[in-house]
């Protein structure tokens, strides 16, 4: 890197040289120079780094001690360092290493352990005793021989655990604060040193310093270290410093410290003790407590303790952590050496040394001089030239080098400025020169290009004239020739060519070279026009045609042609042109064709056209016009007042204003004229106008077309008619419709009449149907009446029967009894009709209420058997019921009065054998059959169908003999169909017995049987 | 001898009742209508009533009802009569407070027994 920042320098600089000095010489002084300033590069690097390695100022102090003999130790032998507090803890840091230097300087050999107890953070027993386990586990069969311990802590802690852990160690202590024989009392193998502060020594320096001084404020932390280092600074001045006052600080938080401190007067000086915890328990560690103090203290601050200088105090005779580590491990190592410990006494001398920070010095303005001698002062700055000699002398060297070279360039400049002078003069002479020649030069060749220019544009217009001519001959398809008739030599413009499709060079141009070019059908008239021409002096003027060579096209040409005479008169040169008409004859050829076309159209859709010049009054008919107008189309058009006369008196009065209308406001016209031709039958044309205009819009003439439309007004005509002859019948229809319309008028009051009748009418129904409804009431009353009213007493009459007959109210004989046992079967009799006949009639008119309820069908058919238990009993008859248990929701007491009844008639017709009751479900367990079975006398076949009807009491041998009222199967059909919502039948053998069968669903709908 | 309350408008009925009841051995209190019948049931506290419902005057229901609001133990039996019109009355019978009922006609011949059947006896 120095290397090649010193070569590009060099370079440099020798490139600087050459630009400036331009000479051997001054090549070699600047080699001199760029010498001399790479060899100051090379001392001020040296000086750099010599400077890196010059240590700053601390508030440490590198004591060297003599070495020690270190021959004495055995090899790996092993020191314990015991530290009271924590890494970092500046007096801990400071002994510590004062040991490590020790050691180290003495024998690499000396294996150390250090150890910290952390104890300003962890003050309880616990942590001792934790630690202890720890150490246990750790040293406890090491057999250290020496453990060095700092601060009281520490000590304390192997005092107490020394048998337990460090039992054949011996121990060095170190920074004991107020240290007493007793604290090591009944111990062996201990020494050390007492952590003695100079406080006496410090406040002496620092009164010598500030003698107007009349008060110390000294501050310490309310600990115990605290208090003992008081004590120890009381004991020191006492005495000692009459017109001083001691004011020691109480134990105050910081805020409250800090205030104090501001409020000290000016003659006063602040020493600071031993301070680690505030009131409030806040910890401070020296270095900050230093800083605070100087932060906010107006007057000096004096201290013991080696740890704050550098941090705020000015100074004082200064306990050092360093010296103290330093003096414990040279104890340690005499021990180590073989000397018991025991024979060590203890060291109480303070290991103090008087010490200041320049920094504080200045800002109190204290010169260095008053300082006591052998003090140390720290932070001093160092005088740059004394420490730095080389490099100042070889600046001064290399300064003047570099004027003496700046003197040599200058007189170098001032030489060359001369010699530039002289020749700048020498030139100016020979650009004048130079100036003389060139303008002359100048002039004549502005000549030349002036002419060159001029032969240039006539050349130019010679181009162009001939461009023009070649462009215009192709622009009109016109090209020229020349024949030579002496020399038969034929010369063609360039349109020649490209009209006759050859390119020149393909031909060979000769008059019979021409005529090859020639249509061959006009290739004679074409060759005897010529020769004619020649011969006879004709104007030679044709058209014919010519072939094109190369795709056979046929063009058409006009030529034309003049001929030169020589001096006898004789025909030597004729000159011509030849124009191509081919697109000219194509448009003829195409116009006449349209013309034609037009004509034909015109015939074709009966349609003239006309083109009359008002100021000339000429008029121009197209064929068709003279077809329509039935004239002879060999007649010239009339002028316009002739014209008229074609049309009658009364189209032309209609016309002529149309017409003039048109020449004067361009209006165009159409109008349905018609023919006045005598010698034909009525003819109409519709005739169009419209203006025709200049240039400049003025009106110089109509145009326009007449149209036959004779047969179109015709029909017209004929649709008019038609139009009269509907009209007219629609005006009789519409009377016809009036007189219908009046009619229906008639019709109309006629329904309203039968519309009303039929109101009244309906109005009269809806009266008679009110009166049917109260009549519908009243039976409903009727019925509700007759069943209170006749069933009360009817029940009396069965009651009071049935006690009579059954002897409870005295003694009947037999033939009384059988009267009763009458009136009782009668009673019963009446009272079950009129309940039947109620029910009919409920049924019959909607009004039977029906009740759902969920019940078992086995719990009816056996209530309903159990009524008829004594007369079963009494006739010797077999019930069979199967027992079968089926839920049902539906009318309960519906379905039992039909059981009851089916069951009574059951019983009524059979004298012998058994009735059956069975039930089952059936259609997918949606309804439920029960049938009643029996082995009675049976039905007729022919009575099965009247079986239902009411009142029909069925002929049979029972029929005398068993009561009924005709209605017990006509109402049980329709409590099944009506109110149950089933059905009902019955099969019978006659003689051998009957089976009816109920079928209902198994839930009954809401709105069934209603 | 039991005293039983038979309240019942219809004298033919009262009389076919009795005639029944005191063949069975009881002693029977009449009372034609319901207010009187409320008034015999709670000076008499009869063995059980028969309470006829369509009555001059408060019904059977509002008179079994005042009954048993009367009552601090309210355990006289109460067996309603009902017409056919009752039918399906027989919550209303119950919430008003009665232990049965009969429908008319009344047969005296069975009565008792059917008496017993629903008193339990």
């Amino acid at each position: 890197m120095k290397q090649s920042m010193m070569q590009k320098v060099n370079i440099f600089l020798r490139q600087f040289s050459t630009v400036f000095f331009g000479s051997r010489k001054a090549a070699f002084v600047s080699s001199l120079v760029s010498i001399a300033i790479a060899a100051l590069l090379y001392i001020v690097y040296l000086q750099i780094k010599e400077a890196a390695h010059i240590e700053l100022p601390t508030g440490l102090v590198d004591i060297k001690t003599t070495k020690s003999s270190t021959t004495l130790f055995k090899a790996s032998q092993e020191i314990l360092v015991l530290n009271s507090y924590h890494r970092g803890h500046a007096w801990s840091d400071n002994e510590t290493a004062g040991i490590l230097e020790i050691l180290q300087e003495a024998s690499p050999n000396i294996r150390y352990n250090i150890e910290y107890l952390d104890c300003k953070y962890h003050p309880k027993a616990e942590h001792f005793e934790a630690v202890k386990d720890l150490f246990k586990l750790k040293y406890a069969n090491r057999d250290i021989p020496v453990v060095i311990v700092t601060d009281n802590p520490a000590l304390e802690f192997v005092l107490k655990y020394r048998s337990l852990l460090f039992p054949r160690s011996s121990i060095v202590f170190c920074g004991i604060n107020n240290y007493k024989k007793e604290m090591i009392e009944g111990q062996e193998n201990i020494t050390g040193l007492a952590e003695a502060l100079d406080a006496g020594n410090t406040v002496k320096t620092a009164l010598k310093l500030h003698p107007k001084a009349r008060e110390v404020f000294v501050v310490h932390d309310y600990t115990t270290t605290g208090l003992a280092t008081r004590r120890e600074a009381e004991e020191q001045i006492k005495g000692m410093f009459d017109q001083i006052s001691f004011r020691y600080a109480e134990d105050m938080t910081k805020k409250e410290l800090t205030q104090r401190l501001e409020k000290l007067p000016q003659d006063s000086l602040v020493l600071a003790l031993t301070y680690n915890v505030f009131r409030d328990g806040e910890v401070i560690t020296h270095e900050n407590l230093a800083r605070l103090l100087s932060a906010n203290s107006p007057v000096p601050v004096y201290g013991v303790h080696n740890e704050r200088l550098g941090y705020g105090i000015v100074g004082g005779s200064l306990l050092s952590g360093k010296l103290h580590g330093s003096q414990a491990a040279r104890i340690a190592l005499k021990i180590l050496s073989g000397l018991p410990a025991s024979n060590i006494p203890v060291d109480m001398s303070p290991q103090t040394r008087v010490m200041f920070d320049y920094n504080q010095l200045v800002r109190f303005g204290v010169p260095i001089k008053d300082l006591p001698e052998d003090s140390v002062v720290v932070n001093r700055p160092v005088s740059f030239i004394s420490s730095h000699k080389y490099l100042v002398l070889s600046t001064l060297l290399v300064i003047i080098i570099l004027t003496s070279g700046i003197i040599i360039l200058g007189s170098n400049l001032y030489r060359r400025e001369l010699a530039e002078d002289a020749l700048r003069k020498s030139k100016e002479e020979l650009e004048m020169r130079v100036t003389g020649r060139t303008a002359e030069l100048k002039n004549a060749n502005e000549q030349l290009h002036f002419e060159l220019t001029e032969r240039k544009r006539a050349q130019e217009l010679l181009e162009l004239s001939e461009h023009r001519l070649s462009e215009a001959q192709r622009i009109a398809h016109v090209g020229s020739w020349e024949l030579d008739l002496l020399k038969n030599e034929l010369t063609w413009s360039d349109e020649i060519y490209r009209i006759f499709g050859l390119p020149p060079q393909e031909f060979g141009a000769t008059y019979e070279a021409f005529l090859d070019a020639v249509h061959p059908d006009d290739r004679d008239y074409v060759n005897s026009s010529y020769t004619c021409s020649v011969e006879r002096d004709v104007p030679y003027d044709i058209m014919h045609r010519i072939v094109r060579k190369s795709n056979g096209e046929v063009r058409y040409v006009h030529e034309k042609c003049e001929h030169t005479r020589d001096a006898s008169g004789r025909i030597v040169k004729s000159v011509g042109t030849v124009q191509d008409i081919t697109e000219l004859k194509q448009a003829e050829e195409a116009l006449r064709q349209r013309e034609s076309e037009l004509n034909e159209s015109q015939r074709l859709a009966h349609i003239g056209s006309w083109d009359w010049n008002a100021t000339t009054d000429t008029i121009w008919w197209s064929d068709e016009y003279y077809r329509i107008y039935n004239l002879d189309p060999k007649l010239p058009p009339p002028n316009y007042i002739e014209h008229l006369k074609v049309y009658t008196s009364e189209s032309a009065a209609r016309l002529d204003p149309a017409v003039k209308r048109s020449m004067e406001t361009g209006e165009p016209y159409e109008l349905d004229l018609e023919l006045a031709d005598p010698s034909a039958a009525t003819r109409w044309i519709v005739a169009r106008g419209e203006a025709k205009r200049d240039a400049s819009s003025r009106i110089w003439g109509l145009r326009g077309t007449a149209q036959n439309i004779t047969e179109r007004k015709m029909a017209e005509e004929k649709i008019r008619r038609l139009n009269e002859e509907l009209e007219q019948r629609v005006i009789t229809r519409t009377a016809d419709l009036e007189k219908m319309s009046l009619e229906l008028q008639d019709s109309q009051r006629a329904l309203m009449n039968i519309v009303d009748d039929l109101n009244r009418k309906t109005l009269e129904l809806e009266d008679a149907n009110n009166k049917l409804k109260e009549l519908d009431r009243l039976k409903s009353m009727f019925i509700a009446s007759m069943s209170h009213e006749l069933r009360t007493p009817l029940n009396s009459i069965i009651g009071f029967s049935s006690v009579l007959h059954d002897g409870w109210i005295g003694q009947v004989n037999a033939e009384q009894k059988e009267n009763l046992a009458t009136i009782l079967r009668s009673g019963k009799h009446l009272l079950s009709l009129i309940n039947d006949v109620i029910d009919v009639s409920k049924i019959e008119s909607g009004k039977i209420e029906i009740t759902h309820e969920d019940f078992d069908v086995y719990d009816v058919v056996s209530e309903a058997v159990e009524l008829f238990k004594k007369d079963i009993q009494d006739k010797g008859l077999d019930l069979k019921v199967e027992p079968i248990h089926l839920a049902v929701h539906t009318d309960r007491r519906r379905l039992l009065q039909c059981l009851v009844n089916l069951i009574s008639n059951a019983i009524k017709f059979t004298e012998k054998g058994s009735v059956r009751v069975t039930a089952k479900l059936i259609r997918s367990s949606e309804w439920i059959e029960i049938s009643v079975e029996d082995t009675g006398i049976g039905i007729r076949e022919e009575d099965l169908t009247r079986l239902f009807r009411a009142f029909v009491r069925l002929h049979s041998p029972l029929s005398t003999s068993v009561k009924g009222t005709g209605l017990g199967l006509s109402l049980t059909k329709k409590i099944v169909t009506e109110v149950l919502g089933g059905e009902i039948s019955a099969q019978s053998v006659y003689g051998k017995g009957s089976r009816f069968v109920i079928r209902i669903p198994v839930k009954l709908k809401v709105e069934a049987g209603k | 001898m039991k005293r039983v309350l038979v309240v019942e408008d219809n004298r033919d009925n009262l009389k076919l009742v009795t005639y029944s009841l005191e063949r069975a051995g009881y002693t029977v209190l009449s009372a034609e209508t319901g207010e009187e019948g409320v008034e015999l049931a709670i000076r008499e506290r009869p063995f059980f009533i028969l309470m006829d419902i369509q009555l001059p005057g408060i019904d059977g229901l509002e008179a079994t009802r005042r009954i048993r609001a009367s009552e601090a133990d309210g355990d006289v039996p109460i067996i309603a009569i009902t017409s056919f019109a009752m039918r399906g009355d027989m919550e209303r019978l119950l919430a008003a407070g009665c232990n049965g009922y009969f429908e008319k006609p009344i047969d005296p011949l069975t009565i008792v027994e059917k008496i017993h059947k629903v008193l339990g006896l």
